[in-house]
């Protein structure tokens, strides 16, 4: 198992609850993806896996993040990147005040200059909306351009396991199905593990080879995609394909375990 | 970023309820015990010392009043003292104006300093508020030496000796009874604001402005009344400390005093009234303390000529000392040392 | 003309100063009250060095100050405000003040309290030059102009095309993102602390060469601090815009008003500047909400 996140609990401010108790597994080379309403914990989960510094105030205060085989929980964000972990934050992805070129040179890489020059030229050539705007400042960018300059500076950390944090989040349907598709290739160029954090259910099922469902800072339910999309409750409550009933995964939650070993 | 909590601003909020219990009680009984029979036993530098101590008292409350419940934090608290005393002493000097016309007046310059002090927090906060203070400060520390020197190059203005009710304050004991009596009545004023409306108000802003604004609360007047109320008071601490001293120069109110009393309020506990008077204490002894380890120490004697220079560097330690390992100061240190022991008792 | 020259010598001196107060904002958003102690250990350093015979020459002696204030500054850091980050603004703040109250008092006792002459030991002359007619400058003054249009050239290269210098940019704006992206804050931290150490000692040194030492320098540190928050404290350019109106209208205000002004003349632009426009001249505006 390429992470292993198991019990994960996470203070913040030593008293406001994060995530109560997460376990999640992601295989080397597949897609997993995290889904659930607002504040279930997603974020936290995936900040928790790539590192908090002193400002967050934040702390696994129970639990282990396991990245092949190490203990990497509460560690330094900057030890973890060395790693091979890279994050697609929610928010706050880009540095406005650099260049687009600045903001993928900014990373401090586990490489070499060469491999650090094959890795731009392959994010430029994935995404080559950036190149034509190197010498733009990223804030400036538009919300589809600051994803992609986002995902450009996560790769260029020359990671392994790549997180992303709501891939669709403010973009258009057109633009997200772009994105996704670059990415993919990416993927497979340089064989990423992905874990996928969503909002869009529909996407999330589309990408990803296996999911959990978060509800309260816990795993309700997770499954393979295929078994997921058959799944009715999955339906009922994001999906929006049969009314609006409560959600309620009480009888589904003995099938919440881990994917295919 | 700026939603941070500190530890010692966490303290505000749980170290608040949970008083009044019997210990506290019989704590404030011994300690009124202590405060009476006092005076019969001290020498005059004992009392001179305990006099100084409750002068800081009134200071250190107005601050924490200010910086440890309202979240406002000013660099500039030496410049209101000399602004208390300034305006005791000129009244003093130039109109001869009574002790009992001096305190109020010094009252109402410094309410209105306040005001003009609490003007940039409408539009500032952390650190740029504690630099508008600061600059305050100098001003009005230049105007003071303005003062100064207009009225003769000798610098200060000696104030007579106080008198109440038609008896002269010009003892140690008088003085103690009268600062004693000051000091109860500074600590019941803060104590009533930071328990009333205004108070919650006050604790609302230094959480979060805006959830305190959505609250209903009007941040502007809550803060503007929170550097009202304090700098008045610590004006009145300044024209006390005038009157006590019978002398006014600014040469006193240097950024070292405005320090001292930021130390006073950290070292004693950031938000916690009884965290005043232990800060005083602490800060006010520390250079007498030094002092006689300085005396007794073998080699130390050397070190006796730069005493000041001990004093500072010894002073900038304990409060890097208790910004780092103990935030919520003595008071902090109390209240753990006091559950470790109830906690020993409870399981023999 | 002499009055355009000792405006140029001040407002350097304030420049070189007041670029540290921004160095460590810029990257920390730390407000560092105890500069003005720090660049005065630089300046004692040099008496120290200046004193030790076996360096032989003056330029050894400066060097070697340099040095160990650069380390004095990475020391701060990691000793005492590595602590204090993800603390509050305040006591960040507030360990910087007792810090400067610590330095004051161990100098004292390192060095005591007597008025040093560091270039009479270093053997360097200082003589006037006369640049116009009837105005002149000493030669110390000159180097220091020099010396701070070299330092902000190589300040203004170094944060723009260094990798440390990009490092830091990228750590003020945003220190987690600059993590998750492999750039170990304790690093850039201890860098800024040290190169903002090292240009205030510089400073420090040039003005003790030029006019004595003793503890009173501080009080320039301080006064440099006007200049960079008139500036905006997030902004090179402006700490030298900021240090030339500063000392502008203090040697103005001096000259033909009143000597006394002169410690109170850069709080009064400072507070002029906080009612108009108070993230500075050059600074960003949204600094205000950060903090
Ligand atoms: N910095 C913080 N301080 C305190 N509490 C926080 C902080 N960040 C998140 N939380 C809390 O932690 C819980 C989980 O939040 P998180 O951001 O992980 O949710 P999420 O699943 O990502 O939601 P969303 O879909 O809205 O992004 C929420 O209750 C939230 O209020
Ligand atoms: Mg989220």
């Amino acid at each position: 198992m390429m992470l292993k996140v198991q019990n994960l609990e996470v203070l913040y401010q030593r008293s406001i609850l994060g995530v109560a108790d997460i376990s999640i597994d992601v295989p080397k080379g597949h897609i997993v993806a995290i889904i659930g309403a607002n504040g279930a914990g997603k974020s936290t989960t995936l900040r928790a896996i790539s590192g908090f510094i002193g400002l967050d105030d934040a702390r696994v205060s129970n639990g282990s993040i396991l990245f092949d085989g190490r203990r990497i929980e509460n560690r330094f964000p900057h030890q973890i990147a060395h790693l091979g972990i890279a994050l697609v934050p929610e928010r706050d992805k880009v540095f406005p005040n650099l260049t687009v070129q600045e903001n993928l040179e900014i990373v401090a890489s586990r490489t070499g200059h060469a491999e650090r020059r094959h890795l731009e030229a392959s994010i430029y050539d994935s995404f080559p909306r950036l190149a034509a705007l190197k010498a733009k400042l990223a804030g400036l960018l538009s919300g589809g351009e600051r994803q992609m300059l986002a995902i450009g500076s996560a790769i260029m950390c020359s990671p392994t396991l790549l997180l992303i944090d709501e891939l669709s989040l403010g973009l258009a349907p057109v633009i997200v199905d772009d994105i996704a598709e670059r990415l993919m290739r990416i993927r497979d160029e340089l064989r990423l593990t992905i874990l996928l954090v969503e909002q869009s259910t529909a996407i999330a099922l589309r990408m990803a080879d296996y999911a959990y469902v978060f509800e309260n800072g816990r795993v309700v339910l997770s499954g393979s995609t295929d078994e997921l999309r058959n799944d009715s409750s999955i339906q009922d409550a994001y999906l929006g394909t049969s009314g609006g009933e409560q959600r309620n995964y009480r009888h589904v939650r003995n099938r919440a375990q881990g994917p295919a070993k | 970023m700026s939603d941070q909590v500190h530890p010692t601003q966490l303290s505000t909020v749980m170290l608040q309820p949970a008083s009044r219990s019997a210990r506290t009680i019989f704590v404030s009984a011994l300690l009124a015990v202590a405060i009476i029979i006092f005076p019969f036993f001290a020498t005059p530098f004992h009392l001179d010392v305990a006099n100084q101590i409750l002068l800081a008292s009134i200071g250190a409350l107005s601050l924490m009043l200010l910086t440890g419940f309202a979240g406002q934090i000013s660099l500039g608290h030496a410049g209101l003292i000399a602004a208390g005393a300034f305006t005791a002493g000129i009244l003093s000097k130039e109109a001869g104006a009574p002790f009992w016309i001096g305190i109020p007046a010094a009252g109402a310059t410094g309410g209105l300093l306040g005001l003009i002090f609490g003007l940039p927090s409408l539009r500032l906060r952390g650190v740029y508020l504690a630099v508008s203070t600061l600059a305050l400060h100098f001003i009005v520390v230049y105007a003071g030496g303005e003062y100064e020197n207009l009225v003769g190059g000798s610098g200060g203005i000696l104030i007579p000796p106080p008198s109440l009710w038609g008896l002269k304050i010009n003892t140690g004991k008088a003085w103690y009874v009268l600062l004693v009596a000051g000091a109860i009545l500074a600590f019941l004023v803060t104590w009533n604001v930071v328990r009333s409306r205004t108070g919650r108000a006050f604790a609302a802003v230094h959480g979060r402005e805006t959830v305190a604004a959505a609250l209903g609360i009007n941040v502007a007047r809550t803060k503007l009344t929170a550097f009202v109320i304090s700098s008045s008071m610590t004006a009145i601490a300044g024209a006390l400390f005038a009157y006590y001293r019978g002398f006014v120069s600014i040469e006193a109110f240097s950024l070292y005093l405005s320090i001292q009393y930021i130390a006073m309020i950290i070292i004693g506990g950031i938000g916690t009234l009884p965290g005043a008077f232990l800060g005083a204490l602490f800060v006010t002894l520390l250079p007498y303390l030094i002092e006689t380890v300085v005396a007794h120490l073998p080699g130390a004697q050397a070190m006796a000529g730069s005493i000041f220079a001990v004093n500072y560097a010894a002073f900038g330690l304990v409060m890097i000392v208790f910004l780092v390992f103990e935030p919520s100061g003595l008071v902090g240190l109390w209240r753990r040392l006091e559950r470790r022991l109830l906690i020993g008792r409870q399981s023999p | 003309m002499q009055i355009v020259l000792n405006i140029l010598v001040l407002g350097s001196i304030y420049s070189l100063i007041s670029c540290g107060y921004v160095i460590i904002y810029k990257v920390s958003r730390v407000l560092n009250l105890a500069h003005g102690e720090l660049m005065m250990v630089g300046a004692y350093l040099l008496l120290t060095t200046a004193s030790a015979g076996w360096l032989g020459s003056p330029l050894a002696a400066i060097g070697l100050a340099l040095v160990l204030s650069l380390t004095v500054g990475i020391l701060v850091y990691v000793l005492l405000m590595r602590r204090m980050t993800g603390e509050s603004v305040l006591a960040a703040v507030l360990t910087t003040i007792a810090l400067g109250i610590l330095i004051r008092g161990a100098v004292v006792l390192l060095w005591s309290a007597q008025h040093h002459y560091p270039a009479t030991k270093l053997h360097i002359a200082n003589p006037s030059i006369e640049l116009f007619q009837n105005a002149k400058l000493s030669l110390i003054s000159l180097i220091l102009i020099g010396v701070t249009v070299a330092t902000y050239a190589a300040l203004f290269a170094f944060m723009r095309f260094g990798r440390w210098g990009l490092r830091m940019r990228a750590t003020g704006q945003n220190a987690l993102l600059a993590a998750q992206r492999g750039v170990n804050l304790h690093a850039v931290y201890a860098l800024a602390w040290g190169i903002s150490t090292f240009t205030g000692a510089v400073a420090g040194m040039l003005i003790a060469l030029d006019s004595g030492l003793d503890s009173t320098i501080v009080m320039i540190g301080l006064k440099a601090f006007p200049a960079a928050l008139v500036g905006g404290l997030d902004s090179l350019a402006g700490a030298i815009i900021g240090s030339i109106i500063i000392s502008a209208s203090e040697v103005i205000l001096i000259q033909h008003f009143n000597p006394l002004l002169s410690d109170a003349v850069p709080f009064l632009i400072l507070i002029a500047m906080l009612v108009i426009r108070p993230w500075g001249l050059f600074g960003t505006r949204e600094e205000l909400d950060r903090v």
